[in-house]
């Protein structure tokens, strides 16, 4: 199996590897120094070189489908600095890797490992990143697995935890990126005002965001996390320095009613 | 843990169509007469919304078979627990009666390449692909079988050819063969051997299912698509590669026929990913290809009744 196993080593790094010039060049120093035997080395040296083929064929799909869900913020990162998206991939590629069998799941993959590293090599703007995060979000709620059954169901009230449709996330972003033009050309900067998004998938399996007020984010964080009502508006006004008046029982009313028209908000939770 | 028997679900004949994005609203809306659909699992496993509510209306509308792209029955990764058991709840799900994936490895320490790599075939492989095959078969529940893939390289140096490597895996497993007859003619025609000898030292007796595309021209070493040669003996400096992105041609289409005529009615599966034409299109490309299977199937019903005779 060792034999196998350098074979297996060696097309892997042809193929996921950041150098791709061996493959043309000493072809066979890059098969011997992956542990690959003389016989199998002089047979693959004496054939076509194909290793570059499927080197575009695993890279086509991988980088395809990345690429294909976070098109606007490739774009922005490419042109402006330097093809930062590309070479992102290229490293990922090279250092870590797709570890899921599911190809619309690598891009998920590859953002985990960039973004921080964007941050913290401020190789890109910050907002950046929250755009392909946000880009990113909408297919990934699309998606999202089949929720489980909901719990039993009653009336809302101050006392119990709410029920809420799944998927549902809250995005937090520093900069009004979901208010960008769509167009993958456009490059106007967002604005730079903190933003929380609840993001759902709706009745017809489209991702949804609805842009929320900083108390509402509050309340809604909460709820989310299993608070009762009472206590969530009470804690989420604390948090944000605002009285617990007529109008913010008021606005929360509203703001559940929404839910509950959106199909967002199923009820609380009976027991 | 013992698979069910074939038995216990449909098997469909004639000739189906892949179920891909492109054209899923619209088959479901028109749902036009198919024997059978088949399904990647890599694309529904743990996923909601609308292409998981679509399956559930196809197979309410179509028997399914499943077909999967990662297992790595060749690769020298272990097996993934939590994929297989995945894969089982979704070969339960679809009704599959068997479930396919390829003679290939695509996953190398940890990681997935999402493609469909080459093994070597050398006589320590044999036993070691086979106990994967049989690993497998027992997690997910259904008979396995085996692809044989479009290579572009052999990695390495071989001990046997194809043929004879994919009847002694399929031999040592006690699996089925998934027979992409596409793959059998591009390999065929890029590596310069004759695909009737090919075919005559595979198991046809243990085909369970086909598989059938179109293919495109590259230049060799640049990768630039071009056109088919004039003539495809020669050094014409061209490579086929599997991209399921045109129509079958011609020689494929006669292949199926003389295959057919020699396995008896197993259900074809025409497959496209890439150029998608519209939906249409491809149902008259499938029924094309019905007339030629009933051509095949008809042939081998004469040659049975004669060998009964």
């Amino acid at each position: 199996m060792k034999r196998v196993a350098a074979l297996h080593e060696a097309i892997a790094a042809a193929c996921f590897g950041r150098d791709a010039d061996a493959l043309d060049g000493d072809l066979r120093g890059f098969l011997t120094s992956r542990g690959v035997t003389d016989a199998d080395a002089d047979a693959i040296v004496a054939a076509p070189r194909r290793l570059g083929l499927y080197r575009r064929l695993v890279r086509h799909n991988v980088v395809g489908v990345t690429c294909t869900m976070m098109p606007r913020a490739r774009a922005r990162m490419n042109a402006a600095h330097d093809e930062a998206f590309d070479r992102a991939m290229d490293a990922f590629l090279d250092e870590l890797g797709p570890r899921t069998h599911h190809l619309r799941d690598v891009p998920r993959e590859f953002l985990s490992w960039a973004a921080p590293r964007w941050r913290d090599e401020g190789a890109v703007p910050a907002w950046m990143v929250e755009l392909a995060e946000l880009e990113l979000t909408d297919f990934t709620v699309g998606v999202a697995p089949r929720p489980p059954e909901p719990p039993p169901l009653a009336d809302v009230s101050h006392d119990r935890p709410l029920v809420f449709q799944r998927p549902v996330e809250v995005l937090r972003f520093a900069w009004a990126v979901h208010a960008l033009p769509q167009g993958v050309d456009d490059r106007t900067p967002p604005e730079p005002r903190p933003s929380v998004l609840l993001v759902y998938r709706d009745a017809e399996h489209r991702t949804r965001f609805l842009d929320l007020s900083p108390l509402a984010a509050e309340i809604l964080g909460r709820l989310l996390a299993g608070d009762p009502l009472g206590a969530a508006m009470v804690e989420a006004c604390r948090a944000s320095g605002e009285p617990l008046t007529q109008d913010v029982l008021t606005g929360a009313a509203h703001l559940l009613a929404d839910l509950g028209e959106r199909g967002v908000l199923l009820g609380a939770r009976a027991s | 843990m013992k698979p069910t028997t074939i038995a216990h679900r449909a098997r469909p004949e004639g000739v189906g169509l892949g179920l891909r994005w492109d054209f899923l609203d619209e088959l479901l809306e028109t749902a036009p007469t198919l024997p059978f659909l088949e399904v990647s699992p890599e694309n529904y496993m743990g996923r909601g919304g609308y292409y998981d509510e679509a399956l559930d209306r196809a197979t309410a509308r179509y028997p399914i078979l499943t077909h999967g792209l990662t297992m790595s029955v060749g690769g020298v990764d272990p097996l993934d627990e939590g994929y297989l058991a995945g894969l089982r709840a979704f070969v339960a799900r679809a009704k599959s009666p068997w479930h396919s994936d390829h003679l290939c490895f695509g996953s190398y320490d940890g990681r997935i390449l999402h493609d469909l790599l080459p093994v070597p075939f050398i006589a320590s492989e044999v036993s070691r692909i086979a106990d994967r095959v049989k690993r497998a078969q027992d997690a997910i529940g259904v008979p396995m079988a085996i692809e044989n893939v479009s290579s572009y390289m052999h990695p390495g140096a071989k001990e046997m050819g194809e043929a004879e490597f994919i009847a002694r895996v399929c031999e040592a497993a006690d699996c089925k063969l998934m027979l992409d007859v596409n793959n059998a003619w591009v390999n065929a025609t890029n590596f310069g051997f004759d695909v009737d000898e090919w075919m005559a030292a595979v198991p046809l007796d243990r085909v369970v299912q086909m598989h059938i595309a179109g293919h495109d021209w590259f230049s060799d070493g640049t990768w630039e698509m071009g056109a088919r040669p004039p003539r495809l003996d020669g050094d014409h400096g061209m490579l086929i590669v599997d991209t399921h992105g045109a129509d079958v041609c011609g020689e494929v289409r006669a292949l199926l026929e003389r295959v057919l005529a020699r396995t008896g009615p197993v259900p074809v599966l025409l497959e496209r990913d890439q150029s998608i034409p519209p939906l249409e299109t491809l149902l008259g490309e499938v029924r094309e290809l019905q007339e030629v299977y009933d051509r095949g199937v008809a042939a081998f019903a004469s040659g049975a009744a004669r060998r009964l005779a």
